[in-house]
């Protein structure tokens, strides 16, 4: 029953998980898609964002971790912006192993209930959070509050990170 | 059809801890608090916890019942209190205040270990922080000589309280989790036979299990219970989630509850606490989802009739939450709402 075992059993049925060979670069890339600072006036990065792959996305957002992993997970960044009132927003982009996972995870995600907007792929505005998806990402922004203002960074930061999804 | 728990089940069980305490006398790995199981102090113990539970569904359970039903109703602790009210921190030291207090739980100079579900920065996701300011600064009151995570909180979770002026004495006095992990045998275990569980939750003398009432995608529910992951290594909760791979890629359902059970049985809170203030109803336990307002906290010294009780603010019976019904079996708790003094107010 130890963890050894049970990933290497896994990497056998699972092998795309663990088939990261260039860490680095493909960390570098999902930060790229954050937006700059200089693109939200008044808005900062809260802290260091994160970053984990394969399983290790366990580590990050615990629990969380199981739908995606189960779906076809590579990558994520996890980064939470602040604005000078103090208002904080959460953005969470994940790279799946293909379109068709990151389809899948979306459509597990988002309600049908959400508000249609124009944002990548099938994006779903809620009450106070937006799922979409592009390519291979599938892409969560959340904040605290339904305040018409914090849905309208929500689309922008979103919409941003759209963009920088070649 | 499953075979109820019997006395002779407890009695072995009590054995077998026994056994255990003195085997692990001479094992470094195995916690103190195994070490110090005596079947007087494990039967005390079960008892004064509100665990005259494991008496009551005894034999002897009617001469118990008989006993406690001759007292004065007033005089009769409820076994789990809901205080329904608008300010999360106001409902929070009534459910204490109603249980008996939090010198009911701890003493002067205990060293207190707090599981707070604060891993998730999405609302509804994690334990509002006035929950847990509360049961904080009660226990400051109290006297308690050291409180610390058992699992830290994720980063910003404090900033989300409005109560900000009470929080610097309170940030001041939380030690962080130690980060070093022991291996905890676990007897009864029937999936889980060992755990690595935090050093800390060995060394504390209080344990305090606050909870979110909230939707989980594999478990369906997650509340105290299931809390108590947060107390393990990735290396054991992996084991939990990825299963035997008999049934595949987690499919085990059977395997994670059995496993959560079996954790279960590791310690038993003092004090349980669940935040069904505001909690999404889709997508846990990460979220972001639906949220949906009980505005109610939930206080008891017992985790399995905790959860039978909130899992319902979900549409739940706790019948059709496997993990509960496992921990249940394991006599961990009551999970019949007509069996548990229940006391629900509104402040």
């Amino acid at each position: 029953m130890t963890l050894s075992i049970l990933l290497s059993l896994v990497s056998v049925f699972f092998p795309p998980i663990f088939c990261q060979a260039e860490e680095p670069q493909t960390k570098g890339s999902l930060l790229q898609l954050l937006p700059l600072e200089s693109d939200l006036k008044g808005w900062k990065l809260d802290g260091e964002p994160q970053t984990a792959e394969g399983i290790r996305l366990f580590e990050l957002i615990n629990g969380g971790a199981e739908e995606y992993v189960k779906e076809g997970f590579s990558t994520a960044v996890i980064a939470t912006y602040r604005n000078n009132e103090g208002k904080r927003i959460n953005l969470d982009i994940y790279e799946m192993l293909s379109p068709e996972n990151a389809k899948n995870i979306h459509r597990k995600k988002a309600s049908d209930k959400g508000q249609k907007v124009s944002v990548g792929e099938e994006a779903a505005l809620e009450d106070y959070y937006l799922n979409f998806r592009k390519g291979p990402y599938q892409v969560t922004l959340s904040g605290y509050d339904t305040q018409r203002k914090t849905l309208e960074w929500l689309l922008l930061i979103g919409r941003l990170v759209a963009e920088r999804i070649r | 059809m499953t075979r109820k728990p019997t006395y002779e089940d407890r009695e072995q069980r009590i054995r077998i801890l026994e056994e255990e305490s003195i085997k692990s006398e001479q094992r470094e790995e195995v916690p103190q608090y195994v070490a110090r199981f005596t079947r007087r102090s494990f039967l005390t113990r079960a008892a004064c916890l509100g665990g005259g539970l494991l008496v009551s569904q005894s034999p002897l359970s009617g001469l118990a019942q008989s006993k406690l039903q001759t007292l004065p109703a007033p005089e009769m602790k409820p076994d789990l209190v809901a205080v329904k009210g608008k300010d999360p921190y106001g409902s929070t030291l009534r459910a204490i205040q109603e249980l008996g207090g939090i010198e009911t739980f701890m003493h002067r100079g205990d060293r207190v270990g707090i599981l707070v579900n604060s891993p998730f920065k999405n609302i509804g996701a994690s334990v509002n922080p006035d929950v847990a300011l509360a049961v904080i600064e009660k226990c400051i009151e109290a006297g308690a000589k050291e409180i610390r995570y058992l699992k830290d909180p994720h980063r910003g979770y404090w900033e989300r309280s409005p109560k900000s002026d009470k929080l610097a004495a309170v940030l001041k006095v939380l030690k962080y989790e130690s980060g070093k992990h022991v291996k905890v045998q676990i007897p009864g275990g029937l999936s889980l036979k060992d755990a690595q569980v935090t050093k800390d939750l060995r060394d504390c003398d209080v344990f305090i299990n606050i909870s979110i009432t909230k939707h989980h995608e594999g478990v369906l529910y997650s509340g105290a219970l299931k809390n108590m992951m947060g107390l393990c290594a990735f290396s054991t909760n992996s084991y939990f989630h990825l299963g035997t791979l008999k049934l595949g890629w987690f499919k085990d359902l059977d395997h994670l509850s059995q496993c959560i059970a079996d954790l279960n049985l590791v310690r038993k809170p003092n004090l349980c606490i669940s935040d069904a203030t505001t909690f999404i109803t889709e997508n846990g336990p990460y979220g972001p989802g639906k949220l949906a307002s009980s505005e109610t906290v939930v206080a008891s010294t017992n985790s399995v009739s905790l959860d039978a009780f909130c899992c319902t603010f979900l549409g739940l019976q706790p019948e059709n939450v496997l993990m509960i019904d496992k921990a249940s079996r394991h006599g961990l708790g009551e999970m019949k709402r007509d069996r548990i003094r229940i006391k629900s107010l509104a402040v």
